[in-house]
């Protein structure tokens, strides 16, 4: 028993139901029905421990930085944060630009994404009706939407951006009130129990990531992926890169040894990658970093959280990535200047995803970036959607990870 | 009583009693042929015995190429196929006479002439119905129902736009944008009702004004959806470049024309065409055109 837990346990086995998952959704999509369900029973586990285990990380977190004195320097975090924002999504735009992926697609020559585009490209409007009809957030309709009006409403429907900020101000009060014991050593419980359970599900990660991969690849018209295999194939290589530099950032801050700065953050890392959830990989990169930074645990219990939720860095790239793509489509030829703005409004469009997680609803935000640069989005966005399964793997261990890697650049070694 | 008769009775009596038997012998012998005549030269002023008694219907179409509507095809009537000869075949065959097709000019308002001056019977060829065309022949009503739809330029849509949820009135109703119509159409007509303030420029064909519409010199052109879609359809990469957007409201039916003097021959067809339901759309004629292709690629 013990000895199946410790295969089950290792990262290998992991992506090795990733891509036996990869392999059967191919070749039998048929039987992937039952399949999706049992995937859908693992995340829907991992998601019940997820909002327990934010509440109360971040507010033992915040409550023990405001009692006890430590050295926490919030200029710090800005400015590691606002440094990450723009290398991410200045690799973006280097990635597109260089390998210039467009060049080498050919959207014409695909029926099936001819297809995609074709029903997206036909409209029908009354003459004053907008043509394009995008929502977008403004900044105040933002911070409007982050304040829980109903905590239990916003626990309930994880709306977590709402729970964050309610954890941080229930936190700040809680800090203030003398006789505050109880409450945290309810909360420590709360987390313990819930880190516990957390722990159990993951080992069940092969088969879950087996699931969900094999599913998520019935989605794919195979067609419509080979035509458009250069811009899957560089963004994730981009994100390789990424991953590679984080690891040298952690290896440099942690001293562990390269490999060991890959092996120690498995566990975050891997959940991400098979769960395409980031929300999923906050227990256990509290749990990694808890252990790393056994002095911090304040610190990594507030941080982390806020890091994931706020780090949009790995949506930064995408975006970048995506907008030099979709000029590229039009032989548009971006100045120096446009590519900056590229980079700039990457940043804005990537934070302005706070709190959505899905691909359908996050992709279309892209027009936060093209349309001050003047480009059209309205036909590519569909074919980005369907291409989203083989990108979103990525995109969110990246989320993970990169926050793991600002974690270890703010927080100082025991 | 023999007596009270006799006495009443008259000389002036007798001649209003012989006159009036006169006038009734009269009507009674007039009456069939008289209103036989008048009848006769009735509908034939109407239009519709004239056609019978010439034993053909002339059906006028255009001298150009617009498959599924009408092409040339030496299996057909007169070297001619498409929806519309099919459509003057069931009515010819309705009215028992046989079709003929005349396809002498390739100028859409003089077709329209050639039916006012009692040349054809009847056009079609994806006839738009125009008010000023309208005041020298009859429309019957729409067999097709199409709608009016821009091809716009997604390009020059993306620069131009003023605020993300432009309306196409709010894009295209500007001075510095333009938009393309077929000259002399009624797309021009229509462009100019819908855009007063925008740039209209008229070009010679359909073909040239998507020309000028892919090398971005105007940011839309303006036709009925089918053309639309079908252009759209057409080019690889099409809809990368290119978005058509279909006017919902505004209509363009398409009608036979027929000649003003023959009204009964107007009604008729209307009776016709609801009886054997008639009425098609932008997605029947699609339907029918890319049977058209498949069977040409066969081929």
């Amino acid at each position: 028993m013990q000895k199946i837990r410790k295969i089950l346990k290792n990262p290998v086995s992991v992506l090795l139901g990733f891509t036996l998952g990869g392999f059967y959704g191919s070749y039998f999509p048929e039987y992937t029905e039952t399949l999706g369900a049992i995937g859908q029973i693992f995340l829907n586990l991992m998601k019940m421990c997820v909002v327990p285990i934010i509440v109360s990380a971040a507010t033992l977190g915040v409550t023990k930085l405001l009692t006890t004195k430590s050295n926490v320097s919030v200029g710090k975090i800005v400015t590691v944060m606002a440094s990450l924002f723009v290398v991410f999504s200045l690799i973006g735009v280097l990635v597109g630009g260089v390998f210039r992926p467009a060049d080498k697609v050919d959207v014409g020559a695909s029926p099936a994404l001819n297809k995609i585009v074709l029903s997206a490209s036909s409209l029908e409007r009354n003459l004053d009706e907008p043509v394009e009809i995008q929502k977008s957030v403004s900044f105040i309709e933002f911070i409007r939407d982050s304040i829980p009006k109903n905590i239990f409403n916003s626990l309930s429907q994880t709306e977590i951006v709402q729970v964050v900020v309610f954890s941080f101000i229930f936190a700040l009060a809680l800090a203030a009130v003398p006789g505050s014991e109880k409450i945290m050593n309810f909360l420590d419980i709360i987390y313990k129990v819930f880190e516990r359970i957390f722990s159990e599900i993951i080992t069940f990660l092969p088969i879950a990531s087996f699931c969900i991969m094999s599913t998520n690849i019935t989605k794919i018209d195979p067609d419509a992926f080979v035509s458009m295999v250069p811009f899957v194939g560089y963004i994730n290589l981009a994100y390789i890169v990424v991953f590679l530099v984080g690891v040298c950032i952690i290896n440099y801050r942690t001293k562990l040894g390269f490999i060991k700065s890959i092996t120690y953050f498995k566990d975050p890392t891997i959940i991400a990658l098979a769960t395409s959830s980031s929300l999923s990989a906050i227990p256990s990169s509290i749990k990694v970093l808890n252990e790393l930074y056994k002095k911090n645990t304040n610190l990594v219990q507030s941080l982390v959280p806020l890091g994931i939720i706020v780090g949009r860095f790995s949506i930064c790239l995408y975006f970048s990535f995506a907008a030099i793509f979709v000029g590229h489509i039009y032989l548009h030829d971006f100045t120096i200047m446009q590519m900056v703005y590229v980079v700039l409004l990457s940043i804005f469009a990537g934070i302005s995803t706070i709190g959505i997680t899905a691909g359908g609803i996050l992709i279309p935000i892209l027009a936060m970036v093209l349309d001050p640069i003047g480009l059209p989005f309205g036909a590519l966005v569909f074919i980005l959607i369907a291409m989203d399964p083989l990108i979103s793997p990525m995109r969110t261990m990246i989320v993970a990870h990169s926050n793991l890697t600002m974690a270890t650049m703010v927080i100082d070694k025991d | 009583m023999n007596n009270k008769v006799t006495g009443n009775f008259n000389t002036y009596n007798l001649v209003r009693l012989l006159f009036a038997v006169f006038l009734l012998t009269c009507a009674a012998f007039s009456n069939a042929s008289a209103s036989d005549v008048l009848f006769k030269a009735k509908t034939q002023e109407a239009g519709t015995q004239k056609i019978i008694d010439s034993g053909e219907l002339r059906l006028a179409i255009i001298d150009r190429e617009n498959p599924p509507f009408y092409y040339s095809d030496s299996n057909g009537v007169d070297g001619t196929s498409g929806l519309e000869v099919e459509l003057g075949k069931k009515i010819a065959e309705e009215l028992g006479v046989k079709l003929k097709i005349i396809r002498k000019t390739s100028v859409f308002n003089d077709l329209v002439r050639s039916v006012a001056k009692g040349e054809a019977d009847i056009a079609m060829s994806k006839l738009s119905i125009s008010l000023p065309r309208a005041s020298y022949v009859e429309y019957s009503q729409p067999y097709i129902n199409f709608r009016k739809a821009i091809l716009v330029n997604r390009l020059k849509f993306a620069e131009q736009k003023k605020n993300p949820d432009d309306s196409i009135q709010d894009f295209f109703n500007r001075k510095e944008v333009s938009i393309g119509v077929i000259a002399n159409s009624s797309y021009e007509t229509f462009a100019k009702q819908l855009f007063p303030e925008g740039k209209i420029i008229g070009y010679k064909s359909w073909d040239e004004a998507f020309k000028a519409l892919d090398k971005g010199e105007v940011s839309g052109i303006f036709r009925d959806e089918f053309e639309v879609s079908r252009t759209l359809r057409g080019i690889p990469n099409g809809s990368i470049k290119f978005m058509s957007v279909v006017l919902k409201e505004q209509k363009d039916p398409i009608a036979m024309v027929l000649p003003w003097d023959k009204l009964h021959f107007k009604h008729w067809i209307n009776h016709f065409m609801n009886s054997k339901s008639i009425s098609f759309n932008n997605k029947d004629i699609l339907e029918m055109l890319e049977v058209y292709s498949n069977k040409n690629n066969k081929k």
